[in-house]
């Protein structure tokens, strides 16, 4: 280009080297081995991606590890998780019965498959049984998972940390895992499409080596939110009755029902996180949110599933046939949320299906 | 649409091949005009109409003072072209700013007035390209330039759109010729510009937005910090913001560059300058030089006889150069301050003349004065208020040691490192160097850095800061 002296449009700026077209080719194809290796080297050195900064989770990573030794049951899944499922209700309603425990909430709003996948690998990971601890009660331990949880996280989190540092090739397998033939081309090429895009994201470190330099604090807020009150990773949601009423006036009751299908991938994760811990005695239980648009459509899944020859309760709660008290204003935040009243009483719900469950197939006391 | 957003990357792929795959000027000028306006439209369609309205305006103006001889018909166009981009200037950023100032004065006299309720937007980059056209009658009627005959031609200058929306600021005694002609690159070219933008790619994505959560949370809550955490603050808003522009501005040349077209310097490694003179000759070199142009000089500039003169002159300058920054008392403080830094400065010089043997640590005490003098300044600068700016200053002499929250120490660190950093390119000529390596190795070397830049992505594209100006 032409220099500080030199008058713009003479031949200064004429070409002086043309490279050839393969050179080019060549450098480029140079470049992008560059960018593969060094983008290898880096993956290298990032440890523990899943600790990495990344929005909510990053709060409820800080609950489990302040939990470690004492919590002997946890939930996981999205935010109808993290706003119904109250471990104080629960523990108190299983108390003095063989399934009393000590749970927390792992859930995370807007989470999904993925997520609750390795949240719950990582609480088994830490899992010590109380039988190994001095003076502790028989407890049982319960790892509930959000049969409903999306597998993919949103869209709007396709450039997120959230995604970004957890969606390794493990990640992609489980995803391919939660799509069958059956499925509609569309939603089963985007599973598998989001996941490699995630995939792609996580193996060229986007945002992974600055969140390891700039480590940014947790949401002091949203952490004090969820652990005020003895409330171990609950987010209470305010009662939206008068509103919420005029949305179940509106809604249409179709009354719609179909068989669900569950998908090899669901199989697949309780199998892998039976075998992820040392700790014997681990019940799985599958929980399915409930929501108003099941008013219109929900879906009859089978009361339980049995995985290498564990049975696995699948604690259905969105079932306006089952559960019609549940479907009231009174008892939800917005359409897809329950309020405090609302997460009371599914937990007693789910504490009494437990119970019932339990008490027609074996339970083991945990580390027993 | 960002630099470093995905979407312009493939907005510029397309634009790029195209462009390059045109045979004639023509061709290449016409499709460059409409990738701008789409470029530009791509914020709001209104506002690529408003720019079509003033350029066309100022174009007729400046083909209207070509036309006759007649001075006072001559100073009836420079003046409507000056009146016109001033008036849509005050209108769009200047009309709550005038308004509250003036409800505040009355309220001084209780008289009580109401603000009128009118939502405007700000146009993305309205003081950008109002001075660049600007720039073009004044130097039409001072017969510095010939009028641009052509329409087309005039649109093309007026909405480039790599320098658009936040500079360099382009005269049209520079840009205009090379549009004469249809513009060829090196490889050598190619190699520079692509280096470049990856530069400015790593200042602006990679620095800047970094740093700027710890910022924003120090500045949005200035009484939880302690004293070093509101120090280590200030100096990181001086890293952002020169981080931010320079990276935006590298990466407009880069992208002219790649067309072309060769666009002002418009940093200079301020944060080495010795002197707050020094700084502007280094800082936003495109509007610094602008301003003195067509204000300083306009008022006079430097006066012979009477120092005062001069020192008015650089005043009015400073302030309207703070005000050109944004719609608040604060910025216009901060103008007000860099000018009386200069004038300081002048009377030191003055009083204390350089003796050849006490340059070097003249030069050193220079620097280490002015990087911290200007470093206050930033502080006015970022706060929202004249009371956050007070507290902060207070914090950064240590006169008040604040709240309990800090801000990770090391970070204290990042201005010197950074600063060492940008000595050793320049005096290794890094960019040079880079452009003599083989086009292998140049291509290896510029992957690796790519994997790197991503790697330190902060997820999350914020808007670059003289955006809003």
């Amino acid at each position: 280009m032409a220099g500080p002296g030199e008058e713009p449009g003479t031949e200064a700026f004429l070409p002086h080297i043309r490279p050839k077209m393969s050179a080019v080719v060549f450098a480029i194809a140079i470049a992008i081995f560059g960018f593969v290796v060094t983008a290898a080297l880096i993956h290298l050195f990032i440890r523990h991606p899943f600790y990495l900064h990344a929005d909510t989770r990053s709060e409820k990573l800080v609950l489990l590890d302040s939990w470690k030794g004492k919590a002997y049951s946890a939930s996981f899944g999205s935010s109808h998780v993290h706003n119904g499922f109250d471990p104080r209700i629960f523990d108190s309603e299983l108390n003095g019965t063989p399934l009393q425990t000590q749970s927390i909430n792992l859930a995370v709003a807007g989470g999904s498959q993925v997520e609750q996948r390795l949240m719950a690998l990582e609480f088994l990971h830490d899992l010590q049984p109380p039988t190994r601890i001095v003076g502790a009660v028989p407890q049982s331990c319960m790892v509930l998972l959000e049969l409903s949880a999306g597998a993919n996280m949103g869209t709007d989190h396709m450039v997120h940390p959230r995604t970004i540092n957890i969606y390794d090739m493990a990640s992609v397998r489980f995803i391919h895992s939660l799509t069958m033939p059956s499925m509609p081309r569309k939603q089963r090429w985007g599973r598998i499409g989001f996941a490699f895009a995630a995939a792609a994201e996580h193996y060229m470190n986007v945002g992974m080596l600055s969140a390891s330099i700039f480590n940014m604090p947790i949401d002091g807020d949203a952490y004090r939110d969820e652990t005020i009150d003895d409330r171990r990773g609950y987010q209470v949601l305010p009662a939206e009755t008068s509103r919420m009423n005029t949305v179940f006036g509106r809604e249409s009751r179709r009354g719609l029902y179909s068989t669900a299908e569950l998908l090899p991938g669901n199989y697949g994760l309780i199998d892998e996180l039976m075998h992820a811990t040392p700790v014997t005695g681990v019940n799985f239980v599958y929980l399915v949110m409930p929501n108003v648009e099941d008013l219109d459509h929900y879906e009859i899944y089978p009361d339980t599933i049995v995985v290498d020859g564990q049975n696995v309760p699948i604690i259905d709660l969105a079932r306006p046939d089952l559960n019609p008290e549940l479907y009231q204003g009174k008892y939800w935040h917005d359409p897809a949320h329950l309020n405090e009243a609302g997460a009371d009483l599914i937990m007693k719900l789910t504490a009494d299906r437990l119970k019932t469950f339990y008490a027609h197939h074996p339970l083991t006391a945990c580390g027993g | 649409m960002l630099f470093v957003e995905p979407a312009f990357f493939l907005f510029f792929a397309v634009v790029l091949t195209t462009y390059w795959s045109l045979r004639t000027n023509n061709a290449r000028k016409n499709f460059i005009l409409c990738a701008s306006y789409f470029f530009y439209g791509s914020w709001d369609w209104r506002f690529a109409v408003m720019l079509f309205v003033l350029s066309t305006a100022d174009w007729y103006f400046g083909y209207k003072l070509s036309q006759t001889e007649n001075r006072r018909i001559r100073k009836i166009f420079v003046t409507s072209s000056v009146a016109m981009n001033l008036s849509v200037l005050a209108f769009f950023k200047y009309f709550h700013f005038f308004t509250s100032s003036t409800i505040a004065l009355a309220n001084v006299w209780h008289v009580h007035l109401s603000e009128p309720t009118l939502k405007i937007i700000l146009p993305v980059g309205i003081s950008f390209f109002t001075f660049q056209s600007l720039s073009y009658t004044i130097d039409v009627y001072r017969r510095e330039i010939p009028a641009v005959s052509n329409l087309r031609d005039y649109l093309m200058f007026s909405s480039f759109f790599p320098q658009l929306v936040a500079g360099p600021i382009v005269r049209p005694r520079y840009f205009v010729p090379q549009m004469a002609s249809k513009r060829s690159i090196t490889l050598d070219d190619v190699k520079a510009m692509l280096y470049l933008f990856l530069l400015g790619y790593i200042k602006k994505s990679c620095i800047a937005d970094n740093i700027s959560p710890y910022v924003d949370r120090v500045f949005a809550h200035p009484l939880a910090f302690n004293a070093f955490s509101s120090m280590i603050a200030a100096w990181l808003y001086a890293i952002q913001i020169f981080c931010d522009f320079s990276g935006y501005s590298d990466m407009a040349i880069a992208v002219a560059g790649l067309m072309g077209y060769k666009l002002v310097l418009n940093f200079d490694a301020p944060y080495l300058a010795v002197s707050i003179q020094d700084f502007w000759r280094r800082w936003h070199i495109s509007l610094s030089t602008w301003i003195r142009d067509y204000i300083y000089i306009s008022l006079g500039g430097r006066s012979k006889t009477k120092r005062w003169l001069t020192y008015r002159n650089l005043m009015i300058t400073m302030l309207a150069g703070g005000l050109w920054h944004g719609a608040a008392w604060t910025f216009v403080a901060w103008g007000g301050v860099h000018g009386g830094g200069q004038v300081v400065h002048a009377e030191f010089k003055r009083a204390v003349p350089i003796k050849e043997s006490q340059q070097p640590w003249r030069n050193l005490l220079g620097w280490f004065l002015t990087i911290n003098f200007v470093c206050l300044c930033w502080i006015l600068f970022r706060s929202p208020d004249f009371g956050t700016a007070a507290l902060m200053i207070k914090r950064y002499f240590w006169l008040d040691r604040g709240g309990v929250e800090t801000i990770p120490y090391w970070l204290a660190l990042l201005g010197p490192v950074l600063l060492l950093g940008q000595l050793a390119m320049r005096r290794v000529h890094l960019e040079e160097r880079a452009v003599e390596l083989s086009l292998r190795w140049y291509g290896f070397a510029y992957g690796a850095v790519w994997a790197f830049a991503i790697a330190m992505l902060p997820l999350g594209y914020r808007p670059f800061i003289y955006f809003q100006f």
